[in-house]
Parts: structure tokens; sequence; C-alpha cells
């Protein structure tokens, strides 16, 4: 059976990277 | 930290409770109130083999049975779906103008709707009474009844679906097939 | 068939509004109990304990959205574990195998963020452990995240000192809101006919010797919290119109209850946490009006028979039936549409790739408009922010300042409201505008012309809004999709919740002041009027364009003659 590839990592990465973005926003909003 | 702590704590109570908890509490409801239903309303042939699905359209092309309406994905269960082709495509039109053929429709005497229009699912069930009368000289002829006999059957099947709020009655098409074969099983 | 369509529609919405009410209440008692005794403190005590040290803290705006954006990342990377594991993991009858790495991401932040966007068929791509351990139980904790969300904000624009715990809150609407109304449909849904099982697919053998293998599953368990959540996402590929998800007319007419029910119970909550019982009503009464314009105009456009039977000799009295089930009744697609697309649920009860075109405009402009009604929670959020831009802009109309609930509404304020409702327009449109000139676009569409168009306008709309509802015939599982779309869905979920959550922070740092004679109202029928073309106008503005690309040039060029 198929398991978890690399790409399965990179696009979980991707999802953490969004939330870390959205947390800048929001220290961005606060500074603004 | 806190949060991520409290966090995971939180995952793990709502698993329990939301997934887990609340998955079992409906099926245990399910397999004692309704258990047929909730297995998939299947219907069983005398000898115990699965038949089909009351609630589930399946493929006849027979001159004897009664026909669904078309499906997009040739009435497979286990993949559903629709066209998604927009009202106004020609692809339509051309699944339609061979169902016409299949059906013998002339401007005199039109086709009803449904049975060129595929279902949003592809499993519906149900053709409205009029398309079970259309059909119903061709089925008569099929198997040796008289038209009468055949329309009776329809009637006596026929349902409105929301009572006073759905003035179209419908008919389910297994189920019609299934009293046919049954009336020439008795005979 | 329309005076049907009426009567229908009455019911449906009239009876969702009188069970509304005393569920807005409940709600409000549920997410913000008062006295530090009597049930609800039971419930804060034992959800404290269950959360730990996390939840002892009082939060301010900023905190909270921390706390919610953790427990959202967690909920991602829980789902995605699950999702990417299936293969190994039980509860897998049908053996389900590996789910590609794209559609993982996608699904992941598609359930999150409330969206329930699929780009899968679930009876073919889902085992019963993904389906339940992950995207169900997204449904629950999403959801509650938008209550929890909203009744953060009407805490603060209640004047309190802090906004609450977002752990606290989650719970609360976890445990004593979405899942004691889950449970009782659930429960209507089981003895409505749907299937509620472990066992893998049935193997028939058809009356005329051919195998059909059916597949079932966990069923009404699922479709219950998928509606009452606005969540959408359906255990099967075509959603409520499988017989398996909606059997009957009744259940048909159950779902669509469930569709709007707790986002109207929403305002109420809002209008009761604030204090302002008769400012809410005004609010439901113009998400309502623009709900029942969408109605009014989507059951009259559905009523053209399917064009491309035009010269066939088919009958032509029952509209247009492509991809419609019968035992709804005619008109209960179109009708579905709208509600689905006021609220962001984003079932379906009928194809919508195969609405005549304007009907299908209906739902778009539902989606772009994101607050007729809205998703749970998020719905009044997002009216909050057109709240705050209408009555800024009547403020600066007549001269005076700019106030609402006696919190003084000024710039910063307001320039965070617009760059929410910007940033919905600009994931649109750019989205539709660089899938339109690409292959990534181009190549995935299921019909010609305007139609196609109309396919990617919705795919981004749907994402965007985090509706979840589609233009099924775009061939829309590939990497490019997923991604976009995947990413949209994130970002057009927390930045409309971050920023009004900044916006309130913002507005408790001033003075409150009385309301005196000279305070513009909230609970008059001119703030009505105001917030109505305000929507409108933001609205039209920015969309109508796209509209005329799409659904207008389609109908112009093949249904008028």
């Amino acid at each position: 059976m198929e398991g978890p590839s690399t790409m399965t990592f990179v696009y979980l990465l991707l999802g953490i990277a969004i939330f870390v973005l959205l947390y800048l926003m929001t220290e961005a909003v606060d500074r603004a | 930290m806190d949060s991520l702590l409290g966090s995971l704590r939180l995952v793990v109570v709502t698993m329990l409770i939301c997934v887990a908890g609340y998955a079992t509490v409906i099926w245990g409801i399910g397999q004692i109130l309704t258990s047929s239903t909730a297995q998939g309303s299947l219907i069983m042939a005398p000898d115990g083999k699965i038949v089909g699905s009351r609630l589930i359209a399946q493929n006849f092309t027979e001159a004897k049975y009664f026909w669904p309406r078309p499906s997009a994905v040739d009435y497979n269960a286990a993949a559903a779906g629709g066209s998604n082709k927009s009202p106004t495509s020609t692809d339509l039109t051309k699944r339609a103008e061979e169902i016409v053929s299949r059906y013998g429709a002339k401007a005199a005497n039109p086709l009803p709707p449904e049975l060129a229009a595929a279902s949003g699912a592809g499993l519906d069930p149900h053709i409205s009474v009029n398309a079970a009368m259309y059909q119903a000289k061709r089925v008569a002829e099929a198997r040796g009844l008289p038209l009468s006999q055949v329309e009776t059957i329809i009637r006596e099947s026929e349902f409105a679906p929301g009572g006073f709020l759905t003035p179209d009655r419908l008919v389910n098409v297994l189920e019609l097939n299934l009293a046919l074969d049954r009336l020439a099983a008795a005979q | 068939m329309v005076t049907y369509a009426i009567l229908f529609v009455i019911i449906i919405v009239g009876t969702t509004i009188a069970l509304s009410w005393p569920l807005g209440n409940y709600m409000k008692w549920a997410m913000d109990p008062e006295s530090a005794e009597g049930g609800a403190a039971r419930f804060t005590r034992a959800f404290r304990w269950i959360g730990g040290r996390v939840t002892r803290v009082q939060q301010d705006w900023k905190r909270y959205i921390v706390a919610m954006l953790i427990f959202n990342l967690v909920m991602f990377i829980v789902s995605y574990a699950i999702m990417a594991l299936q293969q190994y993991l039980p509860l897998n009858p049908d053996a389900r195998g590996a789910i590609s790495a794209d559609l993982i991401f996608n699904t992941a932040s598609s359930f999150t963020s409330n969206t329930n966007l699929q780009h899968y068929s679930g009876e073919v791509s889902m085992s019963y452990l993904s389906q339940l351990a992950a995207l169900m139980w997204l449904q629950f904790v999403s959801a509650a995240t938008g209550i929890a969300a909203l009744a953060a904000i009407a805490r603060g624009l209640a004047g309190r000192k802090d906004l609450g715990n977002f752990f606290v809150d989650v719970q609360r609407a976890t445990f004593l809101v979405l899942l004691p109304l889950a449970l009782v449909v659930a429960i209507l849904m089981v003895l409505g006919g749907l299937p509620m099982t472990l066992q893998g697919a049935a193997h028939a053998m058809t009356l005329e010797g051919a195998e059909q293998i059916i597949a079932r599953g966990p069923v009404a368990a699922f479709v219950a919290i998928k509606q009452l959540g606005t969540n959408g996402g359906g255990f099967f590929g075509p959603n409520s119109t499988h017989p398996f998800e909606n059997p009957t007319f009744w259940t048909n007419a159950l779902e669509m209850i469930s569709i709007i029910l707790i986002p109207m119970a929403c305002v109420w909550m809002f209008g009761r946490i604030v204090g302002r019982t008769r400012h809410a009503a005004v609010v439901f009464a113009v998400m309502l009006a623009l709900v029942l314009i969408r109605m009014a105009f989507a059951v009259g456009f559905a009523t053209a028979p399917t064009e491309a039977f035009d010269q066939l000799p088919i009958a032509q009295n029952a509209g247009n039936l492509e991809g419609k089930e019968l035992r709804f009744g005619a008109t209960s697609g179109p009708t579905w549409a709208v509600l689905t697309t006021s609220t962001s649920n984003g079932s379906v009860g009928a194809m919508h790739d195969s609405l005549n075109p304007l009907v299908g405009l209906m739902p778009m402009i539902g989606m772009w408009l994101n607050e007729d009604l809205g998703g749970v929670g998020v719905g009044m959020i997002n009216m909050f922010l057109y709240i705050v831009v209408a009555v800024f802009i009547a403020g600066m109309m007549i001269g005076r300042t700019p106030e609402y609930l006696g919190w003084r509404v000024e710039s910063r304020e307001v320039k965070f409201a617009i760059v929410a409702l910007l940033a919905h327009g600009l994931f649109i449109l750019g989205g539709t505008a660089i899938f339109a000139v690409t292959p990534w676009g181009t190549d995935t569409l299921n019909n010609v012309g305007p139609h196609g168009f109309s396919e990617m306008l919705y795919e981004f709309s749907s994402a965007s809004a985090n509706n979840g509802s589609g233009f099924e015939g775009l061939g829309d599982n590939t990497v490019p999709w997923n991604v976009s779309t995947g990413i949209v869905m994130l970002l057009a979920r927390f930045i409309p919740i971050i920023l009004p959550l900044a916006i309130v922070g913002s507005l408790m740092a001033k003075r409150r002041t009385a309301e005196s004679a000279g305070t513009l109202g909230v609970e008059d029928g001119t703030f009505a009027g105001m917030l109505l073309v305000t929507i409108v106008i933001v609205g039209a503005l920015t969309f109508f364009p796209a509209a005329t690309l799409g659904p207008v040039a389609e109908h112009f060029m093949y249904m008028v003659k």
C-alpha cells in the first residue's frame, strides 16, 4: 500500500505556514 | 505551551464524545428502531440474495420492465453523480435525442421530461405516474397483460412524496417491477 | 408550480424563524452564562477542568485569536494525519486506499475552515474512519469555532472587560449547542430512513442480472451535523441529492430547516449578549429580505424548462429537471440552492451546474454577499463588518460622529472592515482571473462558453465564502485547484475573524458614550435601508462585471429568444 510521500509532508508544512502567516497578520494588525 | 496542551485535551474529549459517543448512540438507535433502513433499505429475493435497495435506482432496459430516469453514472451506486451539464448544453440534446428514439416519442405524444433529464445523483428511484402510464402500453404488450391491469398496478403503487405539498404523484420503479414479476410468478 | 414553491418556502422559513428565537435564547444561556452559579456555571467548571490551565485566562482580542489559531492548526494537523494514514487505520471496510497529498491538503483546509469544499467523492475515496474522525469531527469543532468568535465579539461590544476564553467557548458551542441539536436531528434522520451502518457496501444482483455495488455507511450521524453547523460536506459525492442522504420529502424539509436554523439563532444570540434585541431584529430583517429576494428570482427563473430539450418531443411543463430529484418537489432544488448559499452551508439538493443560468447566479450572489444569514457565527460577524462601514458612511454623510452601540467608529476600525471585505473580492476575482487565462482552469471545464467561466467563478466564490458548494462538473481535483482553493479557504476563513476581533479590541480601548438624541439609531428602518444599500453596493460593484461574463451572458445567449 502506498504510504505518505514527501509531498504529504510538503503540503502539511504549507498548511502550517498559512497559520503562521495568519498569526503574523494578527501581530501586524496589532501594531497598525 | 498551555494553549497547545489545552488544544490536545480538547481534541481527545471532542473525539470521544462527538465522534465515538455520538456515532455509537445514533448507530444503536438505528439498529434498534429502524434496522432495515439503517442497513440501506435493501430488498431481498426469496432466496435471501440482495436484489437492490428501495431507495436506489437500478438499470432496466428490457421492454417488460418500467424504465427509470436516465443516470449520468449508469446507476453506479458506488460512485454516484449527476451530469453537471448546463441546461443549455448540446451534450444534453444529443443524449435526449437517443432517449427520445428509444421511447419512440413523437410531437403528438411527447416524452415526460424526467425521462430525458438525469437525476442529481443518478440514482433517483422514482418516476412520475405520468411517466409510468407513458410506458404502460409497452410493458403490458411485452408481458401479455391487459393494459388496464398494468395501469391498476401503477395506481396501487403511486404516492405523493410530500402529502398535500406535492401535487405530483410518483411511483418507485423497482417496486413496480417487482410487483409485476410477482404477478407473473403467481400465474 | 409556483404556488407550491411559495407555500413550501413560507413553511420552511417560517418554521425555522419560529424555532430560531428560543434557540437564540438558549444559545445566549449556553455561550454567555451570566450567573456564577446555576446550571451553566457547572458546565464552565467542567470545561475549565477539561481544557486545563489555559482556560483560566480571560483573553483580550489578540489572545483570543491566537488561541483560536492554535486550536484550528491542531484541527488541521490531526485531520490531515488521519486522512494521510487512512489506509492503515481501522474502520475501512471497503478498503479505501491512499488519498493524494494535494487532496488531503485541500480537504483538511476545507473542513477546518467550515467550508467543506469537496474535490473528492466520499463514497469513492474516504474510509469510514476518515469520514467520522477527520471530517465529521471537524464539522463539530469548526462550527463551534465560528459560534465562539461571535460570542466573543458580542461580549466586546457589550462592554465587558475581556472577550472570555476561546477554549471554554468552543466547548460550550460544541457540547451545549451543536451536540444536542445534532443528536435530535440525527435521530430524526435515522427515523426518516437514512442509513446508519458500519458495514461495507452491499452487493446486489439486479432484476436484470447486473451487479450493483451499493455504498452506504454511518450517514445519518454525518448528515445531521453537516447541515446544522453550516458545514455542507456530504457523505456521498452528490450530497443531499443522494437518496441515502435525503430519502424523502420530509428529510428534505428537515435538512433545509437545519441549514438555516443556527445561523438565524446566532443573530438573536448576538442581540441578547449585547442587550439590543430590537437591533438584532432589524439586522435579521435585512438578512431575510436579501434571502427572500434571491429566492423569488431563483424560483421564477427555475420554471423555464431545459433549454437543451427545446426542439425535441419532450413535455416542457415541469421546469428544468436535469440534476434534480423528483421526491423533493419541482422547485426544491433552487430553494435549497438559495438557502445553502445564504448561509455558508454548501450542501446541495440539486446539481448547481445544471441549474438554469440566472438561477445559478442566485447562489453566487449569496456567496458574494456572505452575510445574508451567513455561516454559524461568522455570518453575523460579516454583517458586523458591513454595519461598521454603513454606520461610518452614514455618519460622514450627515456630518456626525459615526457610532455603533455607543462605540465611536473611526478610521482605524473602518480600514480593518474594508480590508476584510475587499479580501473576499480579491480572492474571488483574482483567483478566477488567473484560472480563466491559464490551463489550470480552462483544461478542467465541463461546459463550454460562459457556463465554463461560471464554473470557475463559482469555485473561487465558494472557497472564499467558505461555502463549499460547486458547479460540480468542474474537474477540480487537480493540484492547482486543490492548492489554490485550499489557501483561499483558510485565509478567507480567518482574516474576516481576525479583523473584526481587532475592530472590537480597538473599540473597547475607547470610552463608551451613552446614546443621546443625536445618535444615529440602529434600530429603525432608516438604518435597515442604509445597511441594505451598503451591502448591495459593495457587493454589486465588486462582482457585477464578473456576473455578466458568466451567468448573465449565458442567459442572454441561450435563454432569450
